[in-house]
């Protein structure tokens, strides 16, 4: 199937493409960087109180670092975004048939009911699933990172869920 | 036959764009429709396509305008209906691929006379040119009724006679053009048909040949129907004279 | 050798209807005997297209001229003039008083008496033999 077939009619769907990679590949930088960041954090937090729980002595248990979904907020605005903005190129698509003229007429009035629905969201939703895909992938990376950087000792029970199902 | 039986189409928070519009148009028929501005004229070629919601019914031979028989309506707009990012031979692909009755040879024939460059972008074409793949998009469509809203705004008038000319020899027996325009003086020999819209409502209604029986010509049909006033001009420029000092 | 009538000469005008101008075109053409027995008329959808007009309009003139015995059309040929003599001799005859009665009617008009009207048309008649 042509590529155009999937965009609206004359769109430059080269550009949107090009956009598109760049924008998936910028969402996994910024996404892992965030949680880098706030993994950083929590191990710095975690070392200072430990410090502070050898010193003092104090008898409870040993402090751990925070379940791995705790981490990904940031993780996961990166890729909220990317999924809204595909919603924002959804309309974006819609838009370009007022654009120049009024080609939404022509749209409207084919004998192919699902033409304009499919020119305008095809592309979006196949981002939105490479979306998620890269999403699973980068978070396996992410819980790769946390596994192997958490000294021993420190991993709480249910480190990979804890928190993110609420269940302890 | 496209029948309309009292369409009403109002707009949030004003009067009805139309007001209870009922038409028969058959076959082969060449009908004008004219009307002042605001009349009525687009939202009835609008709603006819169904790309707007009205009151009333708007049938093909009996049957609701849905995306079955849609393919039998074609419309050529002043607003440009045609893709600005492909060129008339994309356009072309698009309509033999999407229109079965697609009229291949009526449509290379109408870019010749045209003369319209095949491979650049409809956006680069001149506003004449754009009316032109307009039309000619609209004729090839192989559609039974062909609906145009004022097509010729920006083309002169030796384009516009000779189209006319065109259009005539081009035409089957069976294609029906329903032509929106306020050109009334050029158009009056080539339809076959006057519908007066006046404030949403058909305010005359006339086959030429009655016209022709009558001893009217167009001209005078639309003024008597709208009740145009020949004494405004004067009695206005009276007014200014009185307040004038000598 | 039968021709096909031209209708380039003719040109619409306001105030009669466009079937009677086209019938009115060729009795003038059969007046002037550029219009033969046997010549051949345009198609209906041709000369709708030459002249701008509607081809109900066409279709109008073409009726009239057939019913009158003028043409004579056959399915899947154009139509053909149908003019014996007699018939020629007679429109030219009739086309020649219109136009006579009609230069009578505004010489009248106009105050010259018949003697007065005939001076001028002879004056005129032989200045334009001289320059044609």
């Amino acid at each position: 199937m042509r590529n155009e077939f999937w965009y609206p009619p004359g769109f430059p769907w080269e550009d949107e493409w090009f956009l598109q990679r760049c924008a998936l590949a910028m969402t996994v930088l910024a996404g892992f960087v965030a949680f880098l960041l706030q993994f950083s954090a929590a191990l710095e937090a975690l070392q200072a109180e430990l410090l502070l729980h050898q010193v003092a002595e104090l008898p409870d248990d040993l402090p751990a670092m925070p379940p791995l979904p705790g981490l990904m907020g940031g993780f996961g605005i990166c890729f909220l975004l990317l999924a809204l903005g595909q919603g924002v190129l959804a309309l974006a698509h819609y838009l370009w048939h007022y654009q120049g003229g009024r080609s939404i007429y022509r749209m409207r009035t084919l004998p192919q009911r699902s033409e304009l629905w499919r020119r305008c969201l095809a592309a979006p939703a196949a981002a939105l699933v490479r979306c998620a895909l890269a999403a699973l992938c980068a978070a396996a990376l992410c819980a790769l990172y946390y596994r192997i950087f958490t000294p021993a000792g420190l991993l709480p029970a249910h480190w990979l869920l804890g928190g993110a199902l609420c269940w302890n | 036959m496209l029948e309309l039986n009292h369409v009403r189409k109002s707009y949030l928070g004003s009067c009805p764009a139309l007001n209870g519009v009922s038409l028969s148009i058959g076959p082969g028929e060449i009908v004008g429709l004219f009307g002042a501005n605001g009349a009525g004229k687009t939202t009835l070629l609008k709603c006819v396509l169904g790309l707007l919601k009205y009151e009333g019914s708007i049938t093909l031979d009996g049957e609701a305008v849905t995306h079955r028989n849609i393919a039998r309506l074609s419309f050529a707009t002043c607003e440009h209906s045609f893709f600005p990012g492909l060129t008339p031979a994309a356009h072309r692909d698009f309509y033999r691929e999407h229109f079965p009755t697609f009229r291949e040879r009526r449509f290379d024939a109408l870019i010749d006379f045209f003369a319209l460059p095949l491979h650049r972008r409809a956006r680069g074409l001149s506003t004449g040119q754009k009316n032109q793949l307009e039309v000619t998009l609209a004729l090839s469509q192989g559609a039974d009724y062909i609906l145009m809203d004022e097509p010729f705004a920006g083309n002169d008038v030796f384009n516009r006679e000779d189209f006319y000319k065109l259009l005539l020899g081009l035409l089957e027996p069976e294609e029906t053009l329903f032509l929106s325009t306020h050109l009334l003086e050029e158009v009056r020999h080539f339809i076959s048909r006057a519908v007066l819209l006046d404030k949403g409502a058909v305010a005359g209604d006339m086959t030429a040949a009655a016209l022709e029986e009558q001893g009217l010509n167009l001209m005078d049909f639309v003024k008597t129907s709208l009740h145009y006033r020949e004494d405004r001009v004067l009695n206005t420029l009276e007014q200014l004279d009185d307040g004038e000092e000598e | 050798m039968a021709g096909l009538v031209s209708f380039d000469g003719l040109r619409l005008e306001d105030g009669m209807p466009i079937y009677l101008q086209i019938i009115r075109f060729l009795e003038r053409g059969i007046a002037a005997g550029a219009v033969r027995d046997g010549d051949e008329l345009p198609s209906r959808r041709v000369l709708s297209a030459r002249l701008g007009v509607n081809p109900n309009t066409i279709q109008k003139a073409f009726r009239v001229l057939e019913e009158d015995g003028l043409v004579t059309s056959r399915a899947g040929a154009k139509s053909e003039i149908s003019l014996a003599p007699e018939r020629a001799e007679a429109i030219r005859r009739r086309l020649l008083e219109e136009e006579a009665a009609a230069l009578a009617r505004a010489l009248k008009q106009m105050g010259l008496d018949r003697d007065q009207a005939a001076a001028l048309v002879r004056q005129l008649w032989d200045r334009q033999e001289e320059s044609p």
